[in-house]
């Protein structure tokens, strides 16, 4: 009997044993990298490639507020297609992305613009790289550590730029711990100035999940500047076709 | 002039009442623009602007301009579209009317490994503002109002993009397009046809575009364009057309239209470089120069205002209209949204061989949606015998109304 005993206390101290090391190991895969956390956070707003119907709110202090519609092309982190669809001023302007490389086109002149990634959007708070660029792709991430912000745990991530074509040389990037939800993102210029804060809300349920559909871009050099940005529709393309994120398809 | 407004009308109407009762009407887009606009022109008694005081100045008149574009999907890999313009312009009480088909095409996307675009079409190549050099098919616009430049040739146009890179060319592509007959080639008006070439790709962050064109006996002509981005803030751009030999219309001594084909052992160019950088606060400073080989000396510039002068008026419009020299700059600003109230700009465009210029500035007010105001002012400086300065007296001032749906 005494036999037994040991041996089945041998056999719980092992399966003990067993166990915290699992456990430890669970832990340790559940302590995600940067690029993880970065990757989770963007796919939380975007899926990697879709369609969408955005409104853009321009407000300004003491001037009407201007409201765009744009309609948004995108297929996987390189190619971006966006065409303004209101109003009527601005309709048929479209703007393209592929890889660093940016297009405006002017339907009034047929003609397809060389841009750069700082030039403003519409005259609105975001730049032309805030609505087409991919945050995984420009910005190498580091994480900063756990914080709380607006009561939750948030990892913090400090994002570098991975070459001087992206729009900001440095951001920090806030992110639910729980829900891998956007937060807060803070601008940075190249001398370490903050130049621009967007924060997110609303989540809504778009291409097949919960997601943001809200994003507040303020100017910190402005006070009460800021354009809001809401996602009104969203569905998930697989199957756009390469020939839409050419120079030549824009004037089609 | 009226019976081509009844033309445009039917046209639009013809294609757009189907589509309207048909299965597709969610897929038709009528769109457009209503604009009237006032303006006050002057000129001296020599000007180019009004040779031979053709018309009774001053001038104060009015244009009211309708553009309609309607745009249908009729299936899933075809699409109609439509542009017409229609002008109602009262100058000294006088009433006219005008109308321009500027596009009817019809588009057919073949699974997206061609697409074919077949009609009445402006097909715009080059990569300059106020001057292309390598848009061989187009008329020479007007590099102060590029804009303006709206009405399509007939003709066929095959764009075929080729899958994936070529080691190094991103995004390759060819464009064909076949135009039955070039109007207005030259004193003769022989029916001519052309065709015109381009393959394009992206490389090293710019885009290159190599161009061809074959007027019928006619010297082939061979050119490129290029833009790309520096330092995410400086774009560059290019373009230039060659042609072994060179045909041009001048007028000889004894005030007679005549043509010269130039030496056919050389070849002759039309180049431009430009850059265009954006300064904080949206400021859009662009500038550029163009060359042209084959462009008017200062005797066959005189010779040209003299002819104008003289009220010989017969082929007139076979004479070039504008870039008459050899050298021309532009430079000019732009500041959009200024306090989300004014998109303002102005230009300069320079004559360098006769150091004259036009310097033209506009100022509009966007604070209402889907509404501009707008007022525009042209100067005109130089000596007397110059290109500009020979409408040294000359004004030009407009105010516009814009109504966007």
């Amino acid at each position: 009997m005494r036999k037994i005993f040991l041996i089945l206390s041998c056999l719980s101290a092992i399966a003990m044993y067993g166990m915290t090391i699992f456990a430890q190991d669970n832990e340790k895969k559940k302590q995600l990298t940067a690029e993880e956390i970065l990757e989770k956070a963007v796919r939380s707003i975007y899926p990697e490639s879709y369609f969408a119907k955005i409104e853009l709110e321009n407000i300004k202090p003491g001037r009407p507020t201007k409201t765009y519609q744009l309609e948004v092309y995108r297929k996987g982190q390189d190619k971006t297609l966006a065409e303004i669809t209101a109003p009527a001023r601005e309709r048929g302007q479209k703007i393209l992305r592929v890889e660093d490389n940016l297009w405006m086109y002017f339907p009034n002149i047929q003609k397809a613009i060389r841009i750069g990634a700082r030039d403003r959007l519409l005259g609105t708070d975001f730049n032309q790289g805030d609505v087409t660029r991919d945050l995984v792709k420009d910005y190498e991430p580091n994480l900063l550590g756990i914080e709380k912000l607006e009561g939750k745990d948030v990892y913090k991530l400090h994002l570098k730029a991975r070459s001087k074509a992206v729009t900001y040389d440095k951001m920090l990037y806030w992110i639910d711990k729980e829900t891998f939800f956007p937060v807060r993102t803070e601008m940075y210029s190249l001398s370490d100035k903050l130049l621009k804060v967007q924060t997110y809300s609303e989540p809504k349920e778009l291409a097949d999940r919960v997601r943001l559909s809200k994003a507040v871009m303020e100017d910190a050099l402005v006070k009460d500047s800021r354009t809001i940005m809401r996602i009104k529709e969203m569905e998930i393309k697989g199957d756009l076709p390469d020939v839409m994120f050419t120079e030549s398809y824009l004037k089609r | 002039m009226k019976p081509k407004i009844f033309q445009c009308i039917l046209l639009l109407s013809a294609v757009a009442i189907p589509l309207c009762y048909g299965d597709k009407e969610e897929k038709l887009e009528i769109t457009g623009n209503l604009r009237n606009r006032n303006f006050y022109f002057n000129a001296s008694e020599n000007s180019l602007l009004n040779p031979n005081n053709f018309l009774e100045i001053p001038i104060f008149g009015n244009n009211l301009r309708l553009e309609l574009f309607l745009d249908s999907e009729v299936s899933e890999t075809a699409k109609v579209y439509l542009s017409s313009r229609l002008y109602h312009s009262t100058i000294k009480q006088e009433e006219e009317y005008r109308a321009y088909l500027d596009e009817a095409y019809i588009d057919v996307n073949f699974n997206n490994r061609m697409m074919l675009r077949t009609g009445k079409q402006r097909t715009v190549w080059g990569t300059g503002m106020a001057w292309n050099p390598s848009d061989v098919l187009n008329p020479q616009k007007d590099p102060t109002d590029p804009v303006e430049q709206k009405e399509g040739i007939l003709s066929t146009k095959f764009d075929i993009p080729l899958r994936g890179k070529w080691g190094i060319l991103q995004s390759p592509a060819f464009t064909a397009v076949l135009v039955p007959e070039v109007v207005g080639y030259d004193i003769s008006a022989t029916h001519r046809s052309q065709g015109a070439l381009k393959f394009y790709f992206l490389t090293g962050g710019f885009d290159i575009h190599l161009i061809s064109s074959f007027v019928e006996d006619k010297e082939p002509m061979f050119g490129l364009a290029t833009s790309g981005v520096l330092f995410d803030v400086l774009e560059l751009h290019g373009e230039a057309i060659f042609q072994k030999g060179a045909e041009r219309y001048y007028i000889t001594n004894d005030n007679q239209i005549s043509q010269n084909k130039l030496n056919s052992d050389n070849v002759f160019s039309k180049w431009l470089i430009g850059t265009r950088y954006t300064l904080p606060r949206d400021i859009v400073f662009l500038a550029e120069y163009y060359h042209i080989d084959e462009g008017y000396n200062k005797n066959e510039m005189q010779n040209y205002l003299n002819f104008l002068r003289s009220g010989n008026k017969s082929k007139l419009s076979l004479l070039p209209q504008r870039d008459l020299r050899k050298n021309y700059i532009l430079i000019s600003w732009s500041r959009s949204n200024l306090w989300d109230t004014f998109n303002t700009s102005s230009r300069i465009i320079a004559n360098l061989d006769d150091s004259s210029f036009i310097w033209s500035s506009r100022y509009e007010y966007i604070r209402i949606t889907n509404v501009g105001l707008a007022i525009e002012r042209y100067y005109f400086r130089g000596k007397k015998e110059s290109e500009f300065g020979n409408a040294s007296a000359d004004s030009f001032i407009s105010f516009e109304v814009s109504l966007y749906f």
